[in-house]
């Protein structure tokens, strides 16, 4: 076991320096100059040159990467071209934003997915089955933001019932505490609901797919032949089986959530790393780029790296290779 | 006991071909009287697994009649079902696939208790341990889960969990056709003493020929869905009538010097 997670750690430590070494480049050699970017144009040429030269870009691409290493080894990702903060004094405001959608999103479209992959299997080849089959495919099908644009149409617009953007009504903060945290709620159900929306389709076919496969296993047919009913079978021993499948999906859904949370971010105004990537995106605003970057992958890997011990946990076949 | 009359079943074809389904059983038609033990020989493909689901109930015969102690299985299955699963059991061809692998022994076998409203669950681990014994089963493997026991070990914890609900007749699908040959023998005595102490209606199915004069009272012999031979053990031995089943014995003489 031991063995297994070293190795898998490794593995992931050079995606993520991978990942980065690669994002470096390609921010340096897409088109645009962030000190055109950030440059007033009533100042002087020799204005946006010091800038260069103050943000290092004047130099060698080699020398800028060989600078880059060395500060990130210490801890430092710089300085944003565009807010002139640290980077990771702006981290820390956006991560937990993105974090306070990601997590009860991944929760909530988990606990959803499962029961309604469980519905099917207890209805299955059935109406229930085949229209949650149907409704959760089109889910699946549609773009995230379409999701969101047509719930913010509904329950913002339509409906007044919830707030479209921001994470927190203007005059909040003169709110009681639990009157505060309604407010959040409130703000978060929107774009919670998108995520769980849009991810729901493919966890419910996992966990449906993946139980009717363990239906087919014989010691369902022994359960069966001993005398238990088809509900007490899914819920007492189908269930128990699909763990690994759960906790598979659960590592395979983390990148798509956190990918998903850059559109579903701007889309609903909310002040996170996503919004946050693309607004440095168009500002060239490499440092922040590729922190960005960084902790997106990193998280990515994490997620995975956790699930698969988990699952070589529960089912030593996975360390062996032997499924 | 149990009778079968002209059954016949097609399942759909899943695999690439011209054919859009496939008999697996065509008229058949046999009967097993209460205390004896019926062998059911035939190679993979003909269709004993299908005569054993057909008998479980769980599936239905396109055309054809089965009938439990008089009553069609239909008529048995709708009305008192939970009454059926109680008297007929099975044990299947590969135990440790038979056991669910996320349940330790000792919960593998509370659960057929749990489903005789009888039994008190304080007695549950009496009962357990009975059976063990029984079976020669050492009781540290309760805390086992199903890939920690031998092939062996985990059929008798098959047939301990198929037993434990008092059945009438006992269904046994290839029970020792992953087994090596000492627990192969092991396993046939097995249920041989436990069809006697518990005067089991057994349905036994296999595909080799040489386990049943030991152990069946009749036989019979399926080849490409149709039941081509039956009768006694000494009746089929002695003279088999069907080219297949003359192959057979023969075979089986010459293997294991009968």
């Amino acid at each position: 076991m031991i063995e297994y997670a070293l190795k898998r750690i490794v593995s992931g430590l050079l995606l993520v320096a991978g990942l980065m070494i690669v994002t470096f480049f390609l921010v340096r050699l897409s088109p645009g100059n962030p000190a055109a970017i950030a440059f007033d144009p009533t100042r002087s040429v020799d204005a946006m040159s010091r800038l260069e030269n103050a943000w290092g870009l004047d130099k060698p691409l080699l020398v800028q990467f060989g600078a880059w290493i060395s500060s990130i080894f210490h801890g430092d990702f710089g300085v944003s071209y565009a807010n002139h903060r640290t980077v990771v004094s702006i981290l820390k405001e956006t991560v937990p934003n993105t974090l306070a959608l990601t997590l009860p999103a991944l929760f909530f479209q988990l606990l959803f997915g499962i029961a309604l992959g469980v519905m099917q299997i207890l209805n299955v080849n059935s109406w229930i089955d085949r229209l949650t089959s149907i409704s959760t495919l089109v889910l699946y099908a549609v773009p995230s933001f379409w999701i969101g644009i047509l719930l913010i149409m509904l329950f913002s617009q339509k409906l007044g019932w919830l707030p479209s953007s921001q994470m927190i009504s203007f005059t909040a903060n003169d709110l009681p505490f639990w009157s505060q945290m309604g407010d959040r709620i409130a703000h978060a159900f929107l774009p919670v609901s998108t995520m769980v929306l849009a991810s729901l389709g493919i966890t419910s076919r996992y966990i449906r797919n993946g139980l009717a496969g363990i239906m087919d296993q014989t010691f369902i047919m022994a359960a069966r032949a001993q005398g238990f009913g088809h509900k007490e079978i899914v819920m007492r021993h189908a269930l128990k089986n699909t763990l690994v499948p759960v906790i598979t999906i659960t590592g395979q859904h983390i990148p798509a959530l956190i990918s998903s949370s850059v559109i579903i971010e701007l889309v609903f105004s909310w002040p996170g790393m996503g919004r946050l990537m693309i607004n440095s995106a168009f500002a060239r605003d490499y440092p922040v780029i590729i922190a960005c970057t960084f902790l997106m992958s990193l998280f990515v890997v994490l997620g995975t790296l956790i699930a698969d011990l988990i699952s070589a946990m529960v089912d030593p076949r996975i360390q062996t290779g032997r499924i | 006991m149990v009778r079968l009359e002209k059954i016949s079943k097609k399942f759909k074809n899943n695999h690439a071909g011209p054919e859009r389904s496939f008999t697996a059983l065509q008229d058949v038609s046999f009967d097993i009287q209460s205390g004896e033990i019926f062998g059911l020989i035939g190679s993979s493909g003909s269709g004993k697994s299908t005569i054993g689901k057909l008998l479980l109930g769980l599936i239905s015969p396109d055309s054809g009649s089965v009938y439990y102690q008089n009553q069609s299985l239909d008529d048995v299955i709708q009305n008192r079902k939970g009454w059926y699963r109680g008297q007929c059991q099975a044990i299947f061809q590969d135990p440790k696939a038979s056991l669910s692998p996320k349940m330790t022994i000792r919960e593998l076998l509370r659960e057929p208790l749990s489903l005789m409203p009888e039994i008190d669950s304080i007695d549950y681990e009496k009962h357990i341990l009975n059976w063990l014994k029984k079976v020669k089963l050492d009781p540290a493997v309760l805390d086992r889960f199903p890939r920690q026991l031998s092939g062996g070990e985990a059929q008798r914890v098959c047939i301990v969990r198929a037993l434990m609900r008092k059945p009438e007749f006992l269904i046994c699908d290839e029970p020792t056709s992953g087994l090596d040959v000492s627990t192969e023998w092991e396993i046939i005595n097995l249920i041989r003493q436990m069809q006697t102490q518990h005067n089991l209606c057994v349905l036994f199915m296999t595909h080799n020929l040489y386990l049943l004069p030991a152990l069946a009272d009749k036989i019979g012999i399926m080849h490409h869905g149709e039941m081509i031979e039956s009768g006694t053990v000494n009746q089929v031995f002695r003279n088999p009538t069907k080219p297949f089943t003359k192959e057979l014995v023969k075979n089986t003489l010459l293997n294991r010097n009968l």
